[in-house]
């Protein structure tokens, strides 16, 4: 069993000693500022789409003894375990190749932290006078590792050793020099070395940002209170979240979510989690969970710690500041061996759309329900299980350009919000672990690979239904275009396409599964020479093959490759929703008229989707019959 | 008002002054709140199939159920469960005291 040996007594009730109140806020808002501007620079400096367009990154700060002070609104799975690798550099280089002014180190194992090897983070020591006064960090899910599959998630990977190479600290810069010993190998080591070596710059320019913010606030306000707000700012975070834990009802829940796949064989694994809240205490013990797998979809500790850390932010401590403060209330269990806590040298590039994905929806369903049975203030922060397909498909092969690429696809992060208790769902809102990311423009994508797109847009009836329904999900279908040499592969990386996971509360009901659908020898292309473009999968003619979750696709001249993803949960019973919301999800197309009606019980007739009361009351009796029926 | 343990699940005393659940929508008891509530509930369980045809779910499977928990006496449903057949039922446990 292994726990991040938390969730013990309160260890940070006195403020800092002598800190200025006001001084503390402007030193915490300037350090936000820093972080939200070396995102900036980030999205400036980088050539990989995931990170200019999609913006999967993160900065944050770190004590001079590695615990995690300030984190913005990025990728939020990846900052605590950071601060693992912060005190990894310590432990290990400190008194032996040192840590020194203008150094930079660089890793991407995920056994120190991140979800798998395409996570990849570069530390950087905060100096003030000579003195060592902090670290910073940089971290951008990187386009290629080397791995056996291109993007690095690996579906056939047995052991991490196929995952690509995996980095633990090698110094990139030392002493404000860019190490070309360290860049050459690498670029040597990856399918697309130019692409990669400029996120490795970029994420140094990002780090460059953070340092000089930094020392600027020491030279404004001194040393001390620099380090004093750092110190406070944990201490602060601490208390905040243990007394919004502490008005959480006491209880025990349960939740159970599942993986459909292993990247091989439709074999099934189970993530099981019981949360228990106590005063100002709350124990995620993920016992009962299964084995962890002979190959890819396992997820490290890291992995499990940053889902929950990130869920925790984003939904329960969302007006905290986001540090290690935050993760003090909580005590995770994780036993050995199992599916979210995986042994070296499992294979784990599929961990976060696999294992630790699905951490997210349960941590997400326990919440909500915790989160009910509170006072008034907290139950209204209850929702359904926002949408997040965890199916990321990369692509790659050969462009218009004759050039190769790889593409990994992050339109599933729009996934549809959760309903709330009293107001419907955001539709393809985004996830709340990736509170910045967002998805491309169609015509970027056209123009950069090849494909043309023949729709995306919120799929009808994806949402789950309640009295408040979820946000829908979305859905795109493109046919090959172009391609040099007429096709390109796809890998598989997703999960929630057999199982539905993004849960209603309350008697909502779940949101549809996401789907992969390969049309072989699909009409696309007669239909757009006719001046048509196909509006669904059922206008297009062709073989439709229902993917598997994970694994391998390629789509050649002629085929059509289809994704769907999560919508979010519903909200309470869709029988009290009020029939006029119903009509204008009919009018907006959110809801058709049949699911309107086996769902809702609201019967609509004519063009205007005129409300047939009295079939509706009708409709609705004869639902509510039904369901009784069943204790007969 | 009892203790609410989801929308329209509570726990309160009856005239006995025993824990009982109740419905919140209608005021019904449900029966003594030292056994999980799912267990006086009126329970439809159905493969994702039935929900397929339905519109609700996009993917049929013979692994998994949608378990729906209703009210025995207004049918208004408390909660939904989607889990693979034999799941024992996800309980909730409130510390009233």
């Amino acid at each position: 069993m292994k726990t991040n040996g938390k969730g013990g007594k309160a260890n940070g009730r006195r403020a800092e000693a002598g800190l200025d109140a006001i001084a503390f806020e402007i030193v915490k808002n300037k350090m936000l500022a820093a972080i939200n501007e070396a995102g900036a620079v980030l999205v400036r400096t980088s050539a990989s789409e995931v990170v200019v367009t999609v913006r999967e990154f993160t900065q944050s700060y770190y004590t001079s003894d590695g615990h995690l002070t300030l984190t913005g609104g990025g990728i939020l799975l990846h900052v605590k375990s950071i601060a693992d690798i912060v005190r990894y550099l310590i432990d290990n280089y400190e008194h032996t190749i040192g840590i020194n002014d203008g150094d930079m180190f660089i890793f991407s194992d995920p056994y120190l932290g991140g979800m798998h090897a395409p996570d990849q983070a570069i530390v950087a020591p905060i100096f003030w006078q000579g003195k060592r006064v902090g670290f910073c960090a940089s971290l951008t899910h990187i386009p290629d590792t080397g791995a056996i599959d291109a993007g690095g998630f690996c579906p056939r990977a047995t052991e991490v050793y196929q995952e690509g190479i995996r980095l633990r600290g090698l110094r990139v810069m030392r002493g404000g020099v860019r190490c070309d010993d360290v860049f050459n190998t690498l670029k040597a080591a990856v399918r697309l070395p130019d692409i990669v070596e400029l996120d490795v710059l970029s994420k140094i320019a990002s780090n460059n940002v953070l340092i000089r913010r930094a020392q600027e606030l020491i030279e404004k306000y001194g040393l001390e209170t620099y380090l004093a707000t750092n110190r406070e700012l944990i201490r602060y975070s601490e208390r905040l979240a243990r007394e919004r834990t502490r008005k959480i009802a006491d209880g025990q829940w349960r939740s159970v979510t599942y993986l459909e796949h292993d990247g091989q064989q439709p074999n099934l694994f189970r993530i099981q989690l019981t949360a228990t809240k106590r005063g100002d205490r709350l124990i995620l013990d993920y016992t009962g969970s299964s084995p962890q797998a002979a190959t890819s979809i396992n997820a490290t500790y890291h992995a499990a710690m940053g889902c929950a850390f990130a869920i925790l932010a984003g939904r329960l401590f969302y007006d905290i500041p986001w540090n290690e403060g935050i993760l003090r209330p909580l005590e995770l269990r994780l036993p050995d061996n199992c599916i979210i806590n995986a042994q070296y040298p499992a294979a784990v590039s599929q961990g976060m759309p696999a294992g630790g994905g699905v951490v997210v929806f349960a941590v997400q369903d326990v919440l909500s329900k915790m989160l009910l049975a509170s006072g008034d203030d907290l139950r209204r922060e209850s929702s359904g299980v926002f949408g997040w397909s965890v199916h990321a498909p990369v692509m790659s092969g050969s462009n218009q350009y004759g050039n190769f690429f790889i593409w990994p696809t992050m339109d599933e992060c729009a996934g549809g919000m959760g309903a709330r208790v009293d107001r419907d769902g955001v539709g393809t809102a985004g996830t709340i672990q990736t509170p910045k990311v967002r998805i491309g423009n169609i015509e970027e994508y056209e123009q950069r690979y090849p494909m043309l797109f023949l729709f995306r847009r919120e799929e009808q009836d994806s949402a789950g239904a309640g009295k408040f329904r979820g946000g829908a999900g979305g859905e795109f279908c493109f046919m090959l275009h172009k391609s040099s040499t007429g096709y390109i592969d796809i890998m598989l990386s997703g999960a929630g396409c057999e199982p539905a996971i993004a849960l209603g509360v309350a008697g909502g009901l779940p949101a549809r599964q996401g789907r992969f659908v390969k049309v072989k020898d699909s009409d696309a292309a007669a239909l757009l020479r006719q001046g048509r473009i196909a509006q669904s999968l059922q206008e297009l003619t062709g073989e439709k093959e229902m993917l598997p979750p994970k694994g391998y696709a390629r789509i050649e001249n002629r085929d059509c490759f289809y994704l769907a993803w999560h919508g979010g949960g519903g909200f309470g019973d869709p029988l009290e929703r009020g029939p006029e919301l119903v009509r204008q999800d009919i009018i907006d197309q959110l809801v058709s008229r049949r699911f309107a009606e086996c769902v809702y019980g609201v019967v609509v007739t004519g063009a205007n989707a005129d409300i047939d009361r009295a079939a509706t009351a009708r409709a609705r009796e004869e639902i509510r019959r039904q369901r009784l029926a069943q204790a007969a | 008002m009892g203790r609410r343990v989801l929308e329209h699940i509570e726990i309160d005393k009856d005239g006995n002054g025993h824990k009982v659940y109740r419905c919140a929508k209608c005021g019904t008891t449900l029966g003594p709140a030292d056994k999980g509530f799912k267990e006086y509930a009126v329970v439809k369980e159905a493969s994702y199939s039935h929900y397929v045809d339905a519109g609700i779910l996009a993917t049929r499977s013979d692994r998994f159920v949608l378990r729906e928990f209703y009210c025995p006496k207004c049918a208004v449903r408390f909660d939904v469960e989607s889990v693979v057949k034999g799941e024992p039922y996800l309980d909730i446990k409130i510390r009233d005291d």
